[in-house]
């Protein structure tokens, strides 16, 4: 093009008038269901196009058209690779599609001109004429050879790909174009037809009216609203949902929607979770009720009304921890551990896990455990460590499991003698223990896991020898409860300025009558906290006004037995 | 300083004017607005004019950003109605107004909770295209939820 003359100036105004004459023109995509892929090769310049869906509305999804690099020998050396340019671009629509989800089950078509292309693409035969061919370019063979492409002959007046590399006469053109959905829009014809229908069927002609539902049918409510719809229903009604329709049922089994659920659900006000036990027909029985944060049952009397109380998985299980959902059951018994979601009603029991120590419940074996959410590979773990307290020669071990791998396995543990390890509290990704220490007795720190780099860590408290009651989560830190006399102070461990350490926080005043506070828990957004005393029971304290009122349990002879938070969500994948 | 109007324009072909800070609230609208300086009028073909008042009521809402939360809520709740709220919903997702988009959702998802399954194909205009023997096999499956 350095020396441009009239010629290439009528050739660029042609174009010109082409553009201006097809500005409305526009690439059509219809949506349809992706059963195979068609493609057309033609080799001149080597153009490449590439058809998806079925045979009546195929969607044009790629083209190109390139000079080719190398010059050809021979015409058929040209299209062969030409079909090895096609079978690239397919081959890579073919992975993508894969990845959406999508797989083709059915082989690639290719369409060329050229029988002598066609042959060498389906004859591993080298043959006199084409010996030069880079080898590269026979890996269409082993394609077709898979049966991930088939190559086919098409007669000349269906050769779309000539589109792209011949001066073709006009009629045959357009039709290509056409072909190609290349196209002016439809206009405003389909709302036409809608006004028209419904303008009649108000006339009162019933089978109209049934053309005219069916046509809004489709797209009254469009499909991302609908979705969104779905994510901000609680669980039990997703689940009934499922059978409203196919496409309901789609959208709600696939992971993704149970991923956005999750999100939606945390951003929900969580519900507290009373555990109770009752005496019933000469038999334990538990059972749970579910309250939201501003509803907590203060009278046995109208505390739970409209309020159901529903079955507990069983009543030797220990509440471990509750997350995103679901609750960690722990069987002190049978060393047996459960995972549950209730929303859902799903339970799903851990393979046993064998540790060496614990055939020997004589020496005083014990088993601490930790449950949490792993956000960095999108897993909940669940954390073992099995120590005796009163066997100086035994070591503790400690092991993890994590849902996805469905296994147990053993982790690298302090080695330092444990003498009581609390319950575990999950903040902020990580797993923390009060410990004691057996060789300076009365001695605490705080024994740290991290879930996503699984390391024990500890960290030290303030004064290891005052009275550490509790470690618990308070406004979203890990605070710990001191006892000086008649006093219990919250500490929480905040950070500031990147220096992370212990504050006093709030002071609890001992009420005589209720006694030494056991458990301090935060369960509602407010500043409410539980307490539990040892002989009141649970007590719902508001610090700021000093208010305390008891949590009744129901009617009957029942009693508290445990109070968790909990989200109503599909919790994950696998449990869910 | 003058403060800028723009001008929208609904399906039925009525035009609302409405102040250009409280309508690029409207992630759409503040994309339009930054490409082309959008002078003239920007035609929404999707909604129609009953739910572009709506939408405009709540551009154009003077709240304290603490408040916020509260009036969407209260907003729509005042429009209770099921059809209302899907319009609603679907011009907030057209023009990516978020908050407004969730809460619409929100409302509805509250109304149809307890729905029984014909009341949700009637609300939301939906084919059943399930055999009789389907729907019983998931009502089997998933009894407590019916």
């Amino acid at each position: 093009m350095h020396d441009p003359r009239l010629p290439h100036l009528n050739a660029l105004k042609r174009i010109l008038r082409y553009l201006k004459g097809t500005l409305s023109h526009g690439l059509h995509i219809k949506p349809s269901a992706v059963d195979h892929l068609v493609a057309y090769s033609d080799a001149d310049w080597a153009g490449v196009l590439i058809l998806v869906g079925p045979p009546q509305g195929d969607n044009l999804v790629s083209w190109s058209s390139k000079r080719q690099h190398v010059v050809s020998r021979s015409n058929a050396e040209a299209e062969y690779r030409g079909i090895a340019n096609v079978v690239a671009e397919a081959a890579w629509l073919r992975n993508l599609l894969l990845e959406l989800s999508c797989p083709l089950s059915r082989a690639t078509v290719v369409f060329c001109d050229n029988v002598s292309a066609m042959y060498l693409a389906s004859n591993p035969v080298q043959h006199q004429r084409t010996k030069h061919v880079e080898i590269d370019l026979h890996f269409v063979r082993e394609r077709v050879a898979i049966g991930h492409v088939r190559v086919f002959h098409v007669p000349f007046a269906y050769q779309y790909a000539d589109i792209f590399t011949k001066g073709l006469p006009s009629s045959l053109f357009l039709d290509f174009r056409d072909s190609l959905n290349i196209r002016v829009p439809p206009d405003q014809t389909t709302g036409l037809i809608l006004t028209c229908s419904k303008q009649i069927a108000s006339n009162g002609s019933p089978f109209l009216n049934m053309i005219s539902m069916n046509f809004t049918m489709s797209d009254y409510v469009c499909d991302e609203l609908i979705v969104e719809i779905l994510q901000k229903l609680p669980p039990k009604s997703v689940i009934r949902f499922t059978s409203v329709s196919k496409s309901w049922f789609s959208r709600i089994v696939c992971h993704d929607f149970v991923h956005k659920h999750a999100l939606q659900a945390a951003k929900k006000p969580q519900k507290v979770f009373i555990r109770h036990l009752t005496y019933f027909n000469k038999r334990v029985q538990s059972f749970y009720t579910l309250h939201s944060e501003d509803q907590l049952p203060l009278s046995s009397k109208h505390g739970y009304i409209g309020i159901t109380p529903l079955e507990f998985p069983g009543y030797n299980f220990h509440i471990v921890g509750s997350c995103n959902g679901i609750l960690c059951l722990f069987d002190h018994k049978i060393h047996q551990i459960t995972l549950w979601n209730p929303s859902i009603r799903r339970t799903l029991t851990l393979p046993d896990h064998h540790s060496s120590l614990r055939n020997c419940s004589s020496n005083g074996c014990q088993a601490a455990i930790g449950f949490g959410f792993d956000q960095v590979t999108d897993d909940y773990k669940i954390v073992k460590i099995t120590y005796a307290t009163y066997r100086r020669d035994l070591v503790p071990e400690s092991s993890i499991y994590t849902i996805n791998t469905g296994v147990w396995r053993a982790i690298a543990f302090p080695d330092t003698p444990l003498n009581n390890v609390s319950h575990a509290c999950f903040v902020n990704g990580g797993l923390y223990w009060l410990v004691t220490e057996r060789s300076n007795i009365g001695h605490c720190y705080v024994m740290s896991f991290d879930l996503s780099t699984e390391v024990f860590d500890t960290i030290p408290l303030l004064e290891p020898s005052w009275e550490y009651t509790q470690l618990t989560v308070i406004k979203g830190c890990l605070a710990v409860i001191t006892n000086e006399g008649r006093n219990s102070w919250i500490w929480l461990r905040k950070a500031y300025k990147n220096v992370t350490c212990w504050s006093r926080d709030l002071k609890l005043n001992i009420d005589p009558y209720e006694g030494k506070i056991s458990k301090v828990l935060q369960l509602t957004t407010n500043d409410d906290l539980v307490l539990i005393t040892q002989c009141e029971g649970y007590i719902l304290y508001n610090p700021v006004k000093g208010e305390r009122l008891k949590l009744a349990s129901v009617k009957g002879l029942s009693i508290i037995l445990d109070v968790v938070s909990i989200i109503r969500s599909f919790g994950s994948k696998n449990v869910s | 300083m003058s403060k800028k109007t723009l001008t929208l324009m609904s399906k039925d072909k009525q035009l609302f004017n409405i102040e250009e800070h409280l309508a690029v609230q409207s992630v759409t609208i503040r994309n339009m607005v930054k490409e082309d300086g959008a002078s003239s009028v920007i035609p929404l073909p999707r909604v129609d004019s009953e739910t572009l008042a709506l939408v405009i009521e709540y551009l154009n809402r003077q709240q304290a950003p603490e408040e916020d939360e509260d009036y969407v809520k209260k907003f729509v709740d005042e429009r209770g109605e099921i059809p209302t709220l899907l319009e609603l919903a679907q011009a907030a997702l057209d023009l990516d107004i978020k908050k407004l988009m969730d809460a619409a959702c929100m409302k509805v998802a509250d109304l149809i909770k307890d729905f029984t399954l014909e009341e949700v194909r009637e609300a939301l205009r939906i084919e059943n295209d399930r055999t009789p023997e389907e729907e019983k096999a998931i009502r089997d499956e998933f009894q407590w939820a019916f």
